[in-house]
């Protein structure tokens, strides 16, 4: 099997680079620079959980106290 | 109310208010998370393929080896800079036949070592390459990892591109449970990964001090190996949080990269899991101890002594502490007739609830592929019983009041007594209820009635026993042996 046979975890990867053992600095680059910027969805995953529990504060409080 | 009375109340507060700090200590760490975005190692990340020496401890591992080194060989990395090391721990089955058949395909890459005398534990194992590794200078970066994991193709190049910031020693992946053959059990471990590394271990980024680099993927550069003195600790069973640590203490970074991810088998059974999980806690027992003069004493160095990281690894090792002293602390109230007793008992439970919820709704997003199969375990991971505890503190009235009018039926003052006692006593019990799972596991009813009251009682409360016999086993001084988890190939790529 090789190592582009593998199915990857980060579904939001650009495509695979033409020389995937030596990539190139450029894509290297944008890939760290891709990961970084991902890192900001971070904010509206919380943002979800949060949401998540208000609903069941809200919840409460409406129909429980 | 006499002045006995007073104190008694303030003393059984206390024991409650102790249940409130990992609730606390969980919420800030998930707090932390989201700072995460702004907190991270990729500002100081750049292409960098150092030559990696990767070291794999192998016995009796002739199942999986060759597959682990054609994976390794296959993965996005130069392959000149690339050498697997297999340490051969004196293994007894075909592991010798299968790493020369290796070393013969891939010549100048894999190299075989083997040691005569073996099962002195991993750390030993790790030593032996290690020590050939360090003879001459062709290794810039060593690769620990285990003979079963699957690396993805990726993992190792965003691992050593956190190399390039001269101040980071080590940098770790996030260790997914990737059991093929996945059950209700190794579902459990998949979503307590996601919150432990995805989740937690970015906000140890942020926090600036890791607790631990996964074992079966942690990267360290020369200077830093050769820093905390050239080998792996071998006087206790943690010896990833000693080399941790060290590494920190010699006031070098460690980064946790979460989209570097190495696939790894997790016990199938509770029996399995409590061998494994109990050489962890009976190693961060001994870590603790260690490192005594480090907690809570910020430094200039290091962010090990930091309040708030000292607080999370408190509050973990201490969690089944936490849960009977709360108990105790309850139910002596309630005993009491005191006013304060239901007050408080709803005020920790919905702190609580509100934590969980927020971990388990944020976690959930963070590996949407592996927490979707196991949404199961996502809803049932605080335990059946325990949800009920929570509603009836959320939700004031629905299990006292709706679920029995249903049938028609009420609870007598005497039957709320008593359903009070349990429920304020249940965190307690829940951890006998791990207690039992296990001891039941291997007969044949234990095989439904095992998985069933783990879903009853929660995945959380299982470790918390583990954590709790760990106690026990240290006051009698029981020997700490290295216990292999036993590995079967399971893990699918």
């Amino acid at each position: 099997m090789t190592g582009s046979q593998h199915r990857r975890v980060d579904f939001r990867d650009a495509p695979a680079p033409a020389d995937r053992r030596d990539p190139g600095d450029d894509y290297l680059n944008d890939e760290l620079e891709r990961n970084r910027r991902d890192e900001f969805r971070l904010i509206g995953k919380a943002g979800l959980a949060l949401l998540f529990v208000a609903v069941l504060v809200v919840v409460r409080e409406l129909f429980f106290v | 109310m006499n002045g006995w009375q007073l104190a008694l109340e303030i003393f059984l507060l206390l024991l409650v208010a102790t249940g409130a700090i990992p609730v606390i200590a969980g919420a800030l760490s998930f707090a932390a998370i989201p700072f995460h975005a702004f907190k991270n190692h990729y500002g100081k990340a750049a292409p960098f393929t150092p030559r990696v020496a990767i070291v794999i401890p192998a016995w009796n591992e002739g199942a999986v080896i060759a597959a682990s080194v054609d994976r390794l060989m296959s993965l996005d990395y130069p392959l000149d800079r690339l050498r697997v090391f297999v340490v051969d721990d004196a293994s007894t089955d075909d592991t010798p036949d299968v790493v020369r058949a290796k070393v013969a395909q891939y010549p100048g890459n894999v190299v075989h070592l083997r040691r005569q005398t073996g099962g002195e534990g991993k750390a030993h194992t790790l030593n032996h390459g290690i020590a050939v590794i360090l003879e001459d200078e062709w290794m810039e970066a060593l690769l620990v990892m285990d003979a079963d994991v699957i690396y993805q193709p990726d993992s190792l190049r965003r691992m050593t591109r956190h190399l390039a910031d001269p101040k980071v020693g080590a940098v770790s992946a996030y260790i997914r449970e990737g059991s093929a053959d996945k059950n209700y059990l190794t579902r459990f471990i998949g979503l307590e990964y996601v919150l432990s590394q995805p989740a937690a271990r970015r906000a140890q980024n942020v926090l600036g001090a890791q607790a631990c680099l996964a074992g079966g993927a942690q990267l360290h550069t020369r200077e830093n190996l050769l820093a905390i003195g050239g080998r792996i600790d071998t006087s206790s069973l943690a010896e990833d949080t000693i080399t941790t640590f060290e590494t920190q203490l010699h006031g070098r970074e460690v980064v946790f990269e979460p989209l570097a991810v190495v696939l790894a088998e997790e016990p199938g059974s509770i029996d399995a899991l409590w061998k494994q999980r109990l050489r962890w806690a009976r190693g961060n027992v001994s870590v603790t101890a260690r490192y005594s003069k480090i907690w809570f004493r910020p430094s200039k160095v290091h962010n090990l002594g930091s309040i708030s990281f000292g607080l999370v690894w408190f509050s973990l090792w201490l969690l089944p502490i936490a849960m009977i002293l709360s108990s105790i602390g309850l139910v002596g109230l309630l005993l009491l007739h005191s006013a304060l007793a239901t007050a408080i008992f709803n005020s920790l439970w919905i702190a609580a609830a509100v934590t969980f919820a927020f971990t388990l709704a944020f976690a959930v997003q963070l590996d949407v592929p592996l927490t979707s199969r196991a949404w199961r375990e996502v809803i049932t991971f605080p335990g059946l019983v325990s949800m009920l505890v929570i509603a009836s503190a959320f939700f004031p009235g629905v299990v006292e009041v709706w679920v029995p009018s249903l049938f028609g039926m009420h609870l007598t003052e005497t039957g709320e007594f008593i359903f009070r006692i349990f429920l304020y006593a249940w965190i307690s019990l829940s951890m006998l209820g791990a207690w039992l799972a296990r001891r039941i596991e291997k007969t044949w009813i234990g095989r439904f009635l095992s998985p069933a009251l783990i879903y009853l009682v929660g995945y959380g409360s299982l470790l918390c026993a583990i954590t709790f016999d760990s106690y026990i086993k240290e006051i009698r001084g029981a020997e700490a042996k290295w216990d292999k988890t036993e590995k079967t190939g399971r893990v699918a790529s």
